[in-house]
């Protein structure tokens, strides 16, 4: 039997997704009452041994162990998916608010499966690499980031639109106490710009919620059942708009993308690196899209959006050029690659679809790693401007070697990871918009400059001060964090196809059901005897049938 | 018996009450305006109850007794602003205002 | 490895051919354990036991030096495999009869997502494993050369794994059976050039020197792509037997389109103009280096790249002409150039564009295989004048060092002069070069170039080509040009080089009587390669004999490609051919201009030269040609200032943050205006208070009963 068959003969369908979902809460349950906070070391004297004895478990430690766990239970996700049934799997629904018409419906598909696995997997990472850097609080540090991943899980897993929202605001509230208690010098001024400005959305998207329930008539806020509405064109498009605008905040699409920097600078690095996983657009395609199809492919949203998509590539690069700390380069890079993500999640072709899903899940292995080695700069020196350093190849050569695997993955080299979804998006895109297609290839040049520039003043030219003389290299832990993103980056670079394979059925889905019932996935192109068959049939779907 | 009469009386009783307690600096003379107010809807409640049973009558009672114990509160209240400023002048009380 | 798809039954089915996947693998391997080797003592934890960075570097050293025997074993090693295997291949293929379809294998898929399906697969015929030769077989040479050149380098180890990466790359470009993965090499050897470039990253001039390769090749990677998106979009797959039959049936836009697009990857890998700048600066990096990369491989990848999609750029002719066009005038501006430099590697380098302006002049016509003709033989004597200048410049470091002279320049033709003596073998094989390259018969240089002017020629007098028009000129009138383009840069050519060589070897030594007393010939591990490239471009010539001069079997090399390139080469050329008459007078011609270069470059030349601190400084046209006519601070003014300029004031200053600043105000205004509204209904008023009561009774009392 293979693992797949062997994992739901065991029926973990039945529990795997809830569990994800609650672990982390009683997880972070544990580590408030349990957990002991940092002590601060007396050099040369022993450590006294913590057994059950006086204080209970290091706080890090047991957040760690949840972190695990839930990897572990990630991971059995991703095995338990199959890849060839279509549909909602590992399906679970519990009743919650019956009178409401709310359900606790959670279940995965292959878009949502990637983006699930990758946090589930990254945060016990990202906890690891930052070891050292968080010494105050530790035990309320670490309810919080257990409350955040239960917040990233449950949006990534929600059918249901009042829990999906319950969920994106429970990953608000412990970023802001994350962004404005541990973070740096300006961090007040962020995190309260972060609340701000991401709340103004989701409240709009909290109207556009209850709309879309109390004109529904069908008095549910499940997916499945909001899918069967049919509704006028000038509805779907104030609708949309307010959704479009709630996850265009979140995700920092131009021109509402100023927050990001910021909170990405003053955030601790763990942080900074959930604040670089894409939910906004993750969502806009599990929600905003096949909730209304018509305002979508209205041409007006379609060039504004397609538009907003290149000048974000764009201006995203350019602004990062001309940064003076890495983290802002990073920030920047983020916001040019979420242009990417949302030319691919508007060209609506199977290629561009999986592709910006590819981006989503590959920046936020490269876009982590790169604020990981951010944080090992700040750690050892306490700042990441750029002029600060220089010559660094010679001094810390692991660190070197990371650094250029990374950028090198976020400028799209082939062979890394960062190439797949970024030439899935621009092939795709290009058979149904080509100018925008070409337009956006141009990112990639600026890539190269940005990501270069930072490169070498970082690693290469002189080596100007004597601090930087005595920087240690990557080690122990870190080191094998980061060896992990390494073979991640290598791995999914040349062998992408698990992961495309998974998202088949749900992209294909996702475009039939946007585009209607026209000929799938592209505008018929002119095509030579012999040279293709459509991988999967076009299936004949009525308008407003549900994604099954 | 003319209840249409009863209900005008009691109408233009409450404007009266209404007026006064917009218009009136006096706080004794305001809260004259209110219990004038009170027992026009009282007389209203009557004149309903003639038409509607006893349910009316049961009202009256209880709106007399809250009236007296607003009253009361309120007059102390009255005798408290009185030893702080000397007068009885609503102008006084600007302590709440921007 | 098992296969996953098979073509028909090939002739080369079950035979040595299956084994081809290994020929990337092999140097691929060597840089994994060259790289392991530079990495092994920071693994093993030498950070933690040393604080500082000189205790640390010492103490690396010290680690390295016991294992730099395996590296110099393993760095050519696997190089020397690789052209085993090669040779085996080509031998088998030679072999075997009825070669007329690619032999194409795909082992795993790689991005299957709908109807793209795009794998991992290699396509072996007679132009993949005629480059894999020289790659190989080239490439040990040089591989083999630089375990004497950086015999002396702390990076020994580093040095080799970029080298194995980099032919590891090369061997992906030229073997895979699609765009996408073709690309993959394309990038990597992008890669390893920027880390070659900037190997001595200490200098910062070094680090931007790679940075702009990188970056100026990513302009070109830029016109890959789109052409790749424009062919899926097209005929539905990429790889090269697919996309290109499909393609038949596609309108002449796309095939223009297309091959544009994919110039503009030409242009920026195989540096033409306007895309050539990197290449001049990459010579920042070590010697062997620019003899590998951008001499023999790398930057012939464009040549390949228009060769290998020769359906695409046959289908448009105007386009052809164009890239044709670019060629010439490229060859003839990096000519001019070359004459007034005088940094031995910098003439070099303007050598090797000029000399890709005359393969792209080839490929440009339709006569493919004169371009990979012009490639092999460019390879080995452009390859042995790049080592024979490393010769050189270690023999000067040496002397400077000796004489402690550190900051002269090893590599100015100022500071040289009468080496003749003291590196004999050196100033032969070089001489040979420079020979061949000039187009003196009957050396290999001869032959190739003769052949693509004999075909530009006989195109112009009459071809589908000539027929063709770009912009409103007539392709026969552009093809003439072309023609005295190339001719005239023939001269030139002839005219640098022998320039170059009289500076360096004849005459009286400039170097300084301390100094030169340091100076001696290369140890024989530099010194076979080069007499082993000198034999090849001596021999090179017999590759492709043509009838005219029947010294052996003629177009052995055009008869080899004709199964991948002929059919194209047909369709833009026709069946032009030249008669023994014509021929024989433009043989003439470029001999006597070959001779002509020699001699104008003798009379000129031998008169003794100042050394580089006497020099007087240049004026007029001859500074003009030395700056390189200022592109590059002109570009730097027009293009890279006003860029940053802009990103940093009006994008990030001017709108960026403005609109932070907006967003944040406009929170702090509504919030304010909102508290002043509200202030509208009371603010502690409770009089105002009991009248927003009543009012708001009788409105409600309104609207109930008016309702």
């Amino acid at each position: 039997m293979t693992m797949h068959e062997s994992l739901i003969a065991m029926g973990v369908a039945s529990w795997l997704l809830p569990a994800l979902v609650l672990w982390p809460l009683i997880g972070a349950a544990m580590v408030l009452v349990l957990g002991r906070d940092a002590r601060p070391r007396p050099t040369g004297a022993a450590l006294p041994s913590d057994s059950l004895g006086s204080g209970g478990p290091d706080a890090r430690a047991l957040t760690l162990a949840v972190l695990v766990v839930e990897a572990v239970l990630g991971i059995a996700a991703w095995l338990a998916f199959d890849a060839d049934a279509a549909g909602w799997q590992l399906r679970t629904d519990l009743t919650w608010l019956p009178d409401l018409g709310a359900q606790f419906s959670l279940g995965v598909d292959g878009i949502s499966l990637p983006m699930l696995v990758l946090t589930t997997c990254l945060m016990p990472l990202a906890l690891l690499a930052t070891w050292d850097q968080i010494t105050t609080r530790v035990p309320s540090y670490g309810a919080l980031l257990l409350a955040l991943t239960s917040g990233l899980v449950g949006v990534f897993t929600a059918l249901d639109l009042l829990l999906f929202y319950l969920a994106w605001e429970l990953m608000l509230i412990p970023m802001y106490f994350i962004i404005g208690i541990w973070g740096s010098a300006g961090r007040t001024r962020a995190a309260i710009k972060y609340v701000m400005l991401t709340m103004f959305g989701s409240l709009l998207m909290l109207a556009a919620i209850a709309a879309l329930y109390v004109m529904g008539g069908s008095e549910s806020f499940h997916l499945d059942d909001l899918l069967q509405l049919s509704m006028g064109l000038e509805t779907q498009l104030w609708l949309f708009g307010a959704f479009f605008l709630a996850f265009a905040i979140k995700s920092a699409l131009v021109p509402f993308h100023t927050w990001l920097p910021d909170a990405q600078f003053e955030a601790p690095v763990i942080g900074a690196v959930v604040l670089g996983l894409k939910v906004g657009t993750y969502a806009l395609l599990r929600f905003a899209m096949p909730l209304f199809p018509a305002a979508v492919m209205h041409d007006t949203v379609q060039s504004v959006v397609l538009i907003l998509s290149v000048i974000a590539i764009v201006w995203g690069a350019l602004v990062a050029i001309v940064q003076p700390d890495l983290r802002k380069v990073l920030s920047y890079s983020s916001i040019s690659h979420l242009g990417f993500i949302m030319l691919g999640c508007f060209a609506l072709t199977q290629q561009s679809v999986e592709g910006a899903v590819m981006i989503m899940v590959n920046h936020g292995i490269t876009i982590s790693a790169l604020f990981l080695l951010a944080g090992f700069l700040k750690e050892r020196r306490g700042t990441d401007r750029l002029d600060a350093f220089g010559g660094l190849a010679r001094v810390v050569p692991l660190f070197a070697v990371m650094l250029t695997l990374s950028m090198l993955s976020t400028i799209g080299l082939p062979g890394t990871n960062g190439f797949i979804g970024e030439f899935l998006v621009l092939i795709g895109t290009y058979r149904t918009q080509p100018l925008f297609a070409i337009l956006a290839t141009s990112g990639v040049v600026f890539a190269s400059v940005y990501a270069l520039r930072a490169t070498q003043r970082l690693l290469f030219a002189s080596l100007d001060t004597k601090s930087n003389g005595g920087l240690r290299d990557l080690h122990g832990r870190q080191l094998v964090v980061m060896g992990v993103f390494a073979i991640a980056m290598l791995w999914l670079g040349l062998a992408p196809q698990p992961v495309l394979r998974r998202m088949e059925h749900a992209s294909t889905a996702l475009v039939e059901r946007v585009r209607g019932t026209n000929a799938g996935f592209a505008t018929p192109a002119p095509r030579g005897p012999g040279s293709l068959t459509l991988a999967t049939p076009v299936r004949p779907a009525t308008a407003g049938a549900p994604l099954r | 018996m003319m209840l249409g009469d009863a209900l005008i009386v009691s109408a233009i009783l409450f404007t009266i009450g209404v007026v006064g307690v917009l218009t009136r600096r006096n706080a004794i003379i305001l809260f004259m305006c209110v219990e004038l107010m009170l027992n026009a809807v009282n007389l209203s409640f009557v004149t309903f109850a003639k038409l509607h049973g006893v349910g009316g009558h049961v009202f009256v009672i209880i709106v007399m007794t809250i009236a007296a114990a607003e009253a009361a509160v309120g007059l102390a209240i009255v005798i408290s602003v009185f030893r702080h400023f000397g007068a009885v002048d609503l102008q006084n009380l600007k302590l709440l205002r921007r | 490895m098992a296969a996953l798809q098979t073509a028909s039954a090939h002739p080369l089915d079950g035979s040595l051919a299956e084994w081809v996947w290994l020929l990337p693998l092999l140097p691929l391997l060597g840089a994994l354990l060259n790289g392991a080797l530079v990495l092994w003592p920071r693994l093993s934890g030498v950070t933690a036991e040393h604080a500082s960075l000189d205790a640390r570097e010492a103490e690396t050293g010290r680690r390295l030096a016991g294992t730099r025997w395996l590296t110099s074993i393993v760095g050519p090693g696997v190089m020397l495999a690789a052209f085993a295997l090669a040779v085996a291949i080509f031998s088998t293929m030679r072999g075997t009869a009825d070669l007329v379809t690619p032999f194409v294998r795909t082992y795993a898929s790689w991005m299957p997502v709908g109807d793209l399906s795009i794998d991992w697969g290699v396509q072996l015929d007679q132009l993949s494993v005629l480059m894999s030769l020289v790659i190989t077989g080239v490439g040990f040479l040089i591989h083999v050369f630089s375990v004497g050149y950086m015999a002396s380098d702390g990076g020994y180890a580093r040095y080799f794994a970029y080298l194995n990466l980099f032919v590891a790359a090369m061997l992906v470009l030229v073997l895979g059976s699609s765009y996408p993965v073709m690309f993959v090499g394309w990038e990597g050897v992008g890669l390893a050039s920027y880390l070659l470039i900037g190997f001595w990253f200490s200098e910062k001039a070094n680090a931007d020197a790679g940075k702009k390769a990188f970056i100026v090749n990513r302009i070109g990677d830029f016109g890959f792509l789109v052409a790749m998106f424009l062919l899926f979009s097209t005929t539905g797959t990429l790889d090269f037997v697919g996309a290109h039959s499909a393609l038949a049936m596609a309108s002449p836009a796309v095939f223009t389109a297309a091959a544009l697009f994919l110039f503009l990857g030409c242009a920026g890998k195989s540096a033409q103009l306007p895309l050539y700048i990197w290449l001049p600066d990459a010579m920042a990096g070590p010697t062997p280096v620019s003899a590998l990369i951008h001499a023999a491989t790398m930057v012939t990848g464009g040549v390949y790249l228009v060769a290998r999609a020769s359906p695409v750029f046959a289908g448009a002719p105007e386009v052809s002409l164009f890239v044709a066009l670019i060629g010439a005038i490229t060859a003839l501006f990096a000519a001019t150039i070359a004459l007034r430099q005088w940094d031995i590697k910098k003439v070099l380098a303007y050598s090797t564009i000029s000399q890709l302006g005359y393969m792209f002049v080839a490929v440009g016509t339709g006569a493919y295989a004169a371009g990979v003709f012009h490639l092999v033989t460019h390879a080995f004597f452009k390859a042995l004048l790049f080592l024979g200048a490393g010769a050189v410049i270690h023999a000067m470091h040496a002397a400077y060092h000796h004489a402690h002279q550190h900051d002269q320049d090893a590599q100015d033709l100022r500071n040289m002069g009468g080496l003749r003596r003291y590196l004999p073998i050196t100033s032969a094989t070089m001489w040979l070069a420079t020979l061949a390259i000039a187009g003196v018969p009957p050396l290999a240089g001869f032959f190739s170039k003769d052949e693509i002017l004999a075909s530009v020629f006989a195109r112009a007098q009459g071809s589908p080509l000539a027929s063709a028009t770009l912009l409103g000129v007539p392709g026969s009138a552009l093809l003439y040009l072309i023609y005295a383009v190339g001719i005239i840069t023939a001269l030139l050519t002839a005219i640098y080089m022998t320039r170059l060589m009289l500076l360096a070897f004849t005459g009286a030594n400039r170097t300084g009587d301390q100094a030169s007393a340091g100076l001696h010939e290369a140890p024989s591990v530099m010194t076979i390669p080069m007499i082993a490239l000198a034999v090849l471009t001596v021999v090179g010539g017999w590759l492709n004999l043509p009838e005219l001069l029947p010294l052996g079997p003629t177009h052995l090399l055009s008869d080899w490609l004709d199964p991948v390139t002929g059919d194209a080469s047909r369709v833009l050329g026709g069946t032009a051919h030249l008669d023994h008459g014509t021929e024989l007078m433009l043989v003439g011609t470029a001999v006597a201009i070959a001779l002509i270069g020699i001699g104008i470059a003798y009379a000129r030349f031998r008169s003794p030269v100042a050394t580089r601190e006497n020099a007087v400084p240049e004026t007029g046209i001859a500074a003009l040609l030395g700056d390189a006519y200022r592109v590059d601070a002109g570009l730097d003014r027009t293009l890279v200032q006003p860029l940053g300029v802009f990103a940093s004031r009006v994008l990030w200053q001017g709108i960026d943050q403005r609109i932070d600043r907006a967003f944040v105000a406009g929170g702090a205004l509504i919030t304010r205006v909102a508290g002043q509204a509200h202030d509208a209904l009371g603010a502690g008023d409770v009089g105002r208070y009991a009248w927003v009561i009543v009012l708001g009774v009788l409105a409600m009392l309104a609207a109930f009963t008016l309702r």
